[in-house]
C-alpha cells in the first residue's frame, strides 16, 4: 500500500496492480468495539427494516406509489399543509418558529449534501457559506432596505462565488486536505466578519433584519416570512432531487464511489468538485439569508465553526447522498435538541456521541444511500432493437484492410521508482482488429493498458490515438476521445443501480454515426441479456450492482464500455472468473465490436480464448515485447514457452 | 504414511468465501519440516487466498482446520501466527522502504524468541549472502529482485518453522528465478518447511518435493517426483 | 533589529514551539495510523483544566492534581483510540475517522466546558509567566520551557524511532501495515502506543502553554488549524518536519500579526496553506507520494 504523507492526493481506488485482488482484511483481527458484532447486527437489522418498509410501500397500488415517489407531488402536499398551518397558527407560536428553523437547516443540509454526500467531498466550510448568506442579507436588508427578492439572489451569487473559490483547490485535494482547507475558510470568514466591523457591526452584529417585498415598503408579516421560508425549502428540495437524478448528479456519485472507473467513463472529477461545491455553497448561503430574516438580530456568535459541524452531522446522520436523508437529519437534529434544551450539555454530548456511534454502527445514516433514480438507461443512443443478438464466432469480418492504425504506442517506457514496468514497447492496432496481449504476471500488460488509457503518463515514448498525441492527456479526456477500457476488478459504482450505470455510460459518447450508435446499444443489450440481466424489466434496471455476481458485473462493465461507442476498447483479463458459457458470450461480443470497426485489445491468461478470438498475439515479458504473431504460431514460439511456462537453466 | 507427526503445518478442509464467491473450496495439505510443498494454479484458482487464510490475514470458514505443530491457529491473530513461527512472504514483497535492509531484518527478527534472534538473522544472511552488500541501503532504493531477497530474509529472521512464499518469482528475470529456487531448497535443507505458491509450473516443479494443482478452489491433482502427465493436467487446469 | 527580535522572533519562536508541539502530536498518530485526530486540540487542554479542577475545585494538592490530570489525559486518549481511531486504522477512506474524531472533539470540548461554565481561567500552577531577561531579550520562563520542550521532544522521538525496537515496529506499521502484520507486529498495540505518545505530547503542550494564556475549553479549533498547517508545511507524518513547520508558522504568523494586523493572521495562514498545496503538497520534508505498482 502506498505510504503517502501527501494529504492532497485524492483518495482514488485500490492501487493498480497486475494481480486481481479480492477484499483482504488487514489482519483478520476485528478492531472494532467489543460490542462490534452487536453493533453490526443493529445496523443490519435497521437495513432490513428499511428494506421491509420499502417493500411495504411497493405493495401499495401503483398510482399511489408513483404519486408518493414523485417529488413534485409529495413536496407540494407538505408545502400546502405548512402554509395552512402558518395561516391558522398564532403569531407567537414557538412550534412554528421551530418548523421554520428546521426548514432552514434542511435547506443548508440539502446544500451540503451536494458536494458532501453526492460528491463525497468532506467539507467543513459549509458554515462559511452560511455566514456569507447571513451577513450579506443582513447588511442589504437592514442597512439598505433591500427587498427579499433582491437579497436572496445576492446571497445565492455570493455563495456560488465562494463555492467556486473553495472548490477550485478542492478539486485537487484529498479528503484530509479538503477538511482542513474548508475549516480554514470558516475561520477566515469569522475573522473577516470581525475585521470589517463597519460593515458587519463587529461583535455587536446587526439588528433589524426585516423582510420587505419592495423597496421602502413596510415590513412583511411573520406569516409571510414563514411562507417564504417554506416555499424556498420546497424549491430547494425539488432542485436537489432533480440534481441527484440528473446525469450531473450521477457523475458526482460515480466520481465519489470509484474515481478511476469514473474517469474511464469520461467523468472529470475536477469539474464535478467545482460544480458541486458552487451549487452546494450557493444553497448554504440561501439558508443563511433566510436565517438572518428569521432571527431579526445576528451576531458573529450565530455563525461559528460549530455550525459547520452541525450541518455535517445532519447530512451524515440522515444519510449522505440520499434525497430524503438531509431533511430527516435536519428535522431530527433540530427538534430533538429543542426537546433536550432544558438539559444543559446533553445536546452536545448527543451530537458528539452520534457522530462517533454512527461511524461504527450505521456509517451510511438512517436513509442509507437512498433509492436509485430512474434515468433513461440509453440516454440519447436510442433503444435496443428487440431481436438483437451477438454474431457467432465464425462469422466473417476482420481488420479493415489498409486502414491506418487507430492506437499507436511508440517506445513507451514506464518506471515506478526502481521498478521498470515497461521498457521501449512498440504497439499498434488497426480499426476492426482484435489483438491479444499475453504474458506472465509482472510482465507489464496492465501497465501498458494503464499508460494507453492515461492512468499514468509514460516515462518515455509516445501514445497516439487516431493521430492525436495523448501521452499526457487526462484519462477522462482520453475516454471522451473514444478509448474505453475495463479493469481486472470491475470498477463499477457500488451505490448505483444498473440503469444508472448505463445512463452514465451513454452520457459520454464519442463522435459516431447513428448506425454505429444503434449497433452499440444492441450489442450492450445483448451482452446484458446473456449475463442474465433482462433490461426490458424496470425491476432489473433498479437493481443495485452490489447484488450482481462477478460475471454479471463484468458484463455490465463491458456493456458500459460498448455504450461509449469507442474506437478502441481495452479489456483487462475480462474472462477471469467466468464460466465457459460466459466466456463464449464475451468472445462473441468482442467479435461483434470488431465487426463494427472497434479496435479491441484483450489482455488474457486464457490461451484458448486468445487462440479462438484474436487476429494477432503480442507477448510481453519483463516489460518488453518478446514476440508478436498470429495465434496459430503461439504454441511453437520458443520465446513464449520461456516466458510463460517458466524455464530452468 | 507415518503416524501423525505433530510438527509442521497441517491444513484440513479450508474454505474461504468472498461474499458469494467460493474462492477456496475445501483444500487440505501438510507441510513437514524440511519439505517443500508447491501449490500451482491459474489466476483466480485460489492460491493466494489459501495462503492468506493460513496466515490469518483473511477469515476462513468455520470447519477449516489450520494447525502448526500441535497448536491450532483457528483463534490466533495473524501477527501472533508469525510469532508462533509461521513465516509469510507476501506477494508484492511489502518491504519497509524507508528502513535499511539491516533494519528490515532486525524488525523481522522481533517475531522470534529473544534468545534466538541473533542466530536467526545470521542464518538469514547465510542463506542470502547477497544482502551483505546492501545492508545499509534503504530497502525502497533496491531493485525488485533485491527487495524480494530482503522480504525472504526478513521472514527467515523470524525463525520460522514453516515458511510460506506467495509467488516469489513474479516479475523476476530468469537468473533470479533460479536463485529463488536455490534459496527454497536451501531453506528446506535447514529443516524449515516451505509452502510455495507459484504460477509457473516449471519453477514449482524444480523447487518442490510435493506439488498440488489448484483449480477453482480445489486441489485436483497431487504429485511427488516425476509425473509425465503433469504438464497436460496443469495445462488443462490453466485453460479452464 | 532589537525590536524585530523582541517583537517578532522571540514571541514567534514560542508560539512556533507551541504549533510545533501540536504538529508533532498530529504527526505521531498520523504516521502510524493514518488518522489525523481532530480532537487533538481539545486533548491539549485536558491537562491544564484538569489541574484547575483537581486543585481549585476539589482542593487537592498541586502535585496530586498534576498526576490526576496526566492520568485523565491518557485515559481519554486511550478510550478515544479504541472507539474512534482503531476501527479506521489505515482505512482507505478518510471520511469515517474525520467524522468520528470530530465527534470526539465535540464531546471533549463540552466536557471541558462543564467545570467552569466555559469561562476562561488563568493558570498559576506552572512555570512563571513573569518577564525575565535572557541575552538582552525579554521573555518568560514558560516560553523558554516551551521552546526547549519542542526541541527536546523532537530529539527524543527521533532517537526512539531510530534506536529502539519499539521505534522500528512503529516505523514498520507506518510504512507497510500488511507487511508489518505478516511479520508479527500487532497493529492494535502500535495504534495504542501512538495514541498514548500523542497524548503525552498533548499534555506537555497544554501544561507548558497554560501559564502564558487563559485556559479555556474552546481553544481547540484554532489550535487544530495552526497545528495542521504547521504539520502540512513540514510534511504530514514527519516529526522534524513538524518542528520546522511549527517554527515557520510561529514566526510567520507573529510577523503577520505585527506588520499586517491580528485579524489577518488566519487569512495569511489560509493563503499559505493553499499555496503549499498547489506547489508542494507533500511539505518541506515529506516524501512525494509514489504510485505503487
Amino acid at each position: 500500500m502506498p505510504t503517502s504523507s501527501d494529504p492532497t492526493r485524492p483518495q482514488d481506488g485500490p492501487e493498480l496492480v497486475d494481480v486481481a485482488r479480492g477484499p483482504i482484511a488487514l489482519d483478520g483481527h476485528d478492531h472494532r468495539l467489543p460490542g462490534a458484532a452487536a453493533a453490526r447486527e443493529i445496523g443490519h437489522r435497521l437495513g432490513q427494516a428499511r428494506a421491509a418498509g420499502r417493500a411495504q410501500v411497493d405493495r401499495l397500488p401503483d398510482w399511489l406509489t408513483r404519486a408518493a415517489g414523485n417529488p413534485l407531488i409529495h413536496a407540494s402536499l407538505v408545502l400546502v399543509v405548512l402554509v395552512l398551518w402558518t395561516l391558522t397558527a398564532s403569531s407567537n407560536s414557538y412550534n412554528l418558529y421551530l418548523a421554520q428553523l428546521a426548514c432552514i437547516y434542511a435547506i443548508a443540509a440539502l446544500g451540503l449534501n451536494i458536494p458532501g454526500g453526492l460528491g463525497g467531498a468532506l467539507s467543513l466550510g459549509h458554515g462559511a457559506s452560511y455566514a456569507l448568506g447571513v451577513y450579506s442579507t443582513a447588511i442589504l436588508a437592514s442597512h439598505h432596505g433591500w427587498p427579499v427578492w433582491a437579497t436572496l439572489p445576492v446571497a445565492l451569487a455570493v455563495g456560488f462565488a465562494a463555492g467556486l473559490l473553495m472548490g477550485a483547490p478542492a478539486g485537487r485535494l484529498g479528503a484530509i486536505a479538503l477538511a482542513m482547507v474548508s475549516l480554514g475558510a470558516v475561520l477566515v470568514v469569522g475573522d473577516m466578519i470581525l475585521q470589517f466591523d463597519k460593515l458587519t457591526g463587529g461583535t455587536s452584529g446587526i439588528v433589524n433584519i426585516v423582510m420587505r417585498f419592495s423597496w421602502g415598503d413596510g415590513v412583511a408579516s411573520a406569516s409571510a416570512l414563514a411562507i417564504v421560508i417554506f416555499a424556498v425549502g420546497w424549491a430547494t428540495y425539488l432542485l436537489h432531487w432533480w440534481y441527484r437524478s440528473s446525469a450531473r448528479g450521477l457523475a458526482a456519485i460515480a466520481s465519489r464511489d470509484e474515481t478511476i472507473g469514473a474517469a474511464a467513463s469520461g467523468i472529470s472529477t475536477y469539474r464535478v468538485r467545482m460544480e458541486t461545491f458552487a451549487i452546494g455553497s450557493a444553497i448554504g448561503a440561501l439558508a443563511g439569508a433566510l436565517f438572518g430574516y428569521l432571527s431579526f438580530v445576528i451576531t458573529p456568535a450565530s455563525v461559528s465553526p460549530a455550525l459547520s459541524i452541525l450541518f455535517l452531522v445532519m447530512v451524515v446522520f440522515g444519510g449522505a447522498g440520499s434525497r430524503l436523508g438531509p431533511v430527516v437529519g435536519a428535522l431530527v437534529l433540530t427538534l430533538v435538541p429543542s426537546w433536550l434544551a432544558s438539559l444543559p450539555h446533553v445536546n452536545t454530548f448527543v451530537y458528539g456521541g452520534l457522530l462517533v456511534l454512527m461511524m461504527l454502527v450505521l456509517p451510511r445514516g438512517i436513509m442509507g444511500g437512498g433509492r436509485p433514480s430512474r434515468p433513461r438507461p440509453f440516454g440519447e443512443l436510442g433503444t435496443p432493437r428487440p431481436n438483437s443478438a451477438l454474431p457467432d464466432l465464425d462469422a466473417g469480418g476482420g481488420p479493415t484492410a489498409g486502414a491506418d492504425p487507430v492506437l499507436v504506442l511508440k517506445g513507451v517506457s514506464r518506471s515506478f521508482g526502481e521498478v521498470k514496468a515497461l521498457e521501449g514497447v512498440d504497439f499498434q492496432i488497426r480499426p476492426g482488429e482484435v489483438v491479444g496481449l499475453v504474458g506472465p504476471n509482472g510482465s507489464g500488460k496492465t501497465t501498458l493498458l494503464n499508460v494507453a488509457s492515461g492512468m499514468y503518463p509514460a516515462s518515455g515514448g509516445s501514445v497516439r490515438l487516431g493521430g492525436h498525441d495523448i501521452t499526457r492527456t487526462a484519462p477522462h479526456r482520453i475516454a471522451g476521445q473514444g478509448l474505453a477500457r475495463t479493469f481486472q476488478t470491475p470498477k463499477t459504482f457500488p451505490t448505483l443501480s444498473i440503469g444508472e450505470h448505463l445512463a452514465i455510460a451513454s452520457s459520454e459518447v464519442a463522435q459516431s454515426s447513428d448506425e454505429r450508435r444503434q449497433e452499440a446499444v444492441d450489442t450492450a443489450a445483448a451482452l446484458l441479456r446473456m449475463g442474465g440481466l433482462d433490461i426490458d424489466q424496470p425491476a432489473t434496471l433498479e437493481r443495485p450492482v452490489g447484488t450482481l455476481a462477478q460475471g454479471q458485473l463484468r458484463f455490465l462493465e463491458v456493456a458500459m464500455s460498448v455504450l461509449h461507442v469507442p474506437r478502441v476498447l481495452l479489456l483487462d483479463e475480462p474472462a477471469a472468473g467466468l464460466s465457459a458459457g460466459e466466456m463464449e458470450a464475451l468472445e462473441r461480443a468482442a467479435k461483434a465490436l470488431a465487426q463494427q470497426g472497434t479496435a479491441v485489445v484483450i489482455v488474457e491468461h486464457h490461451l484458448d480464448l486468445i487462440r479462438r478470438l484474436v487476429d494477432r498475439v503480442v507477448v510481453l515479458h519483463l516489460g518488453t515485447l518478446l514476440w508478436e504473431g498470429p495465434p496459430e504460431d503461439l504454441d511453437q514460439a520458443e520465446a513464449v514457452r520461456v516466458a510463460y511456462l517458466g524455464i530452468q537453466q | 504414511m507415518p503416524a501423525t507427526t505433530t510438527s509442521g503445518l497441517r491444513v484440513r478442509d479450508l474454505h474461504v468465501n468472498y461474499g458469494a464467491v467460493h474462492a477456496v473450496a475445501g483444500v487440505s495439505l501438510s507441510v513437514e519440516p524440511g519439505r517443500c510443498v508447491g501449490l500451482v494454479g491459474a489466476n483466480g484458482a485460489g492460491k493466494s487466498s489459501t495462503l492468506h487464510a493460513i496466515g490469518g490475514l483473511i477469515p476462513c470458514g468455520r470447519g477449516s482446520v489450520i494447525a502448526l505443530g500441535d497448536r491450532s491457529l483457528q483463534r490466533v491473530t495473524a501477527p501472533q501466527r508469525a510469532r508462533l513461527r509461521l513465516g509469510h512472504v507476501l506477494e508484492g514483497r511489502h518491504v519497509f522502504s524507508d528502513l535499511s535492509v539491516a533494519q528490515n531484518l532486525h524488525v523481522g527478527a522481533l517475531a522470534a524468541a529473544r534468545p534466538r534472534r541473533a542466530a536467526a538473522v545470521a542464518k538469514a544472511l547465510e542463506v542470502l549472502p547477497e544482502l551483505h552488500d546492501v545492508l545499509k541501503r534503504p530497502a525502497g532504493t533496491l531493485s525488485g529482485g533485491q527487495q524480494q531477497m530482503v522480504a525472504i530474509g526478513r521472514a527467515l529472521a523470524g525463525d520460522p518453522e514453516v515458511l510460506m512464499l506467495d509467488e516469489p518469482t513474479n516479475g523476476l528475470a530468469p537468473i533470479l528465478v533460479d536463485r529463488v529456487i536455490h534459496i527454497v531448497r536451501e531453506v528446506c535443507a535447514q529443516g524449515i518447511g516451505v509452502l510455495l505458491v507459484e504460477q509457473r509450473l516449471e519453477v514449482a516443479q524444480a523447487a518442490a518435493d510435493e506439488l498440488h494443482v489448484l483449480q477453482h478452489g480445489r486441489i485436483v491433482h497431487t504429485t511427488t517426483g516425476d509425473d509425465p502427465g503433469l504438464a497436460a493436467i496443469v495445462h488443462a487446469a490453466y485453460l479452464n | 533589529m532589537h525590536r524585530f527580535l523582541e517583537d517578532v522572533i522571540v514571541p514567534g519562536l514560542s508560539s512556533g514551539a507551541l504549533y510545533a508541539l501540536i504538529a508533532i502530536g498530529f504527526a505521531l498518530l498520523f504516521r502510524v495510523t493514518g488518522v489525523l485526530n481532530f480532537a487533538h486540540g481539545n486533548l491539549v487542554m485536558v491537562a491544564p483544566i484538569g489541574v484547575l479542577v483537581f486543585h481549585e475545585k476539589w482542593g487537592l494538592p498541586v502535585v496530586l492534581a498534576y498526576v490526576l490530570a496526566v492520568v485523565a489525559t491518557l485515559t481519554l486518549a486511550l478510550v478515544q483510540e479504541r472507539i474512534a481511531i482503531r476501527p479506521f486504522l489505515k482505512a482507505g477512506s478518510a471520511l469515517p475517522w474525520i467524522v468520528s474524531t470530530l465527534g470526539c472533539s465535540v464531546i471533549l470540548a463540552e466536557l471541558l466546558a462543564i467545570p467552569f461554565h466555559g469561562e476562561s481561567r488563568s493558570f498559576a500552577y506552572g512555570l512563571s509567566a513573569r518577564p525575565i531577561h535572557v541575552l538582552g531579550l525579554t521573555t518568560t520562563p514558560a516560553d523558554v520551557a516551551l521552546i526547549s520542550a519542542a526541541l527536546v521532544v523532537a530529539a527524543l522521538l527521533g532517537l526512539l524511532q531510530s534506536r529502539t525496537d519499539l521505534g522500528l515496529r512503529l516505523a514498520a506499521v507506518s510504512q507497510d501495515l500488511l507487511g508489518a502484520t505478516a511479520i508479527g507486529i500487532r497493529s492494535d498495540r502500535m495504534s495504542q502506543i501512538a495514541a498514548g505518545a500523542a497524548a503525552v505530547v498533548a499534555m506537555i503542550t497544554g501544561l507548558l502553554v497554560a501559564p502564558s494564556q487563559l485556559v479555556s475549553s474552546d481553544l481547540g479549533l484554532s489550535y487544530l488549524f495552526y497545528g495542521f498547517v504547521a504539520a502540512s508545511l513540514g510534511g504530514l507524518g514527519s516529526v522534524p518536519g513538524a518542528l520546522l513547520g511549527g517554527m515557520v508558522i510561529g514566526i510567520g504568523s507573529q510577523a503577520a500579526g505585527v506588520y499586517i494586523g491580528s485579524l489577518f493572521v488566519n487569512m495569511t495562514l489560509f493563503g499559505g496553506l493553499l499555496v503549499l498545496y498547489l506547489l508542494r503538497p507533500h511539505g518541506l520534508l515529506g516524501r512525494p507520494a509514489l504510485r505503487a505498482v
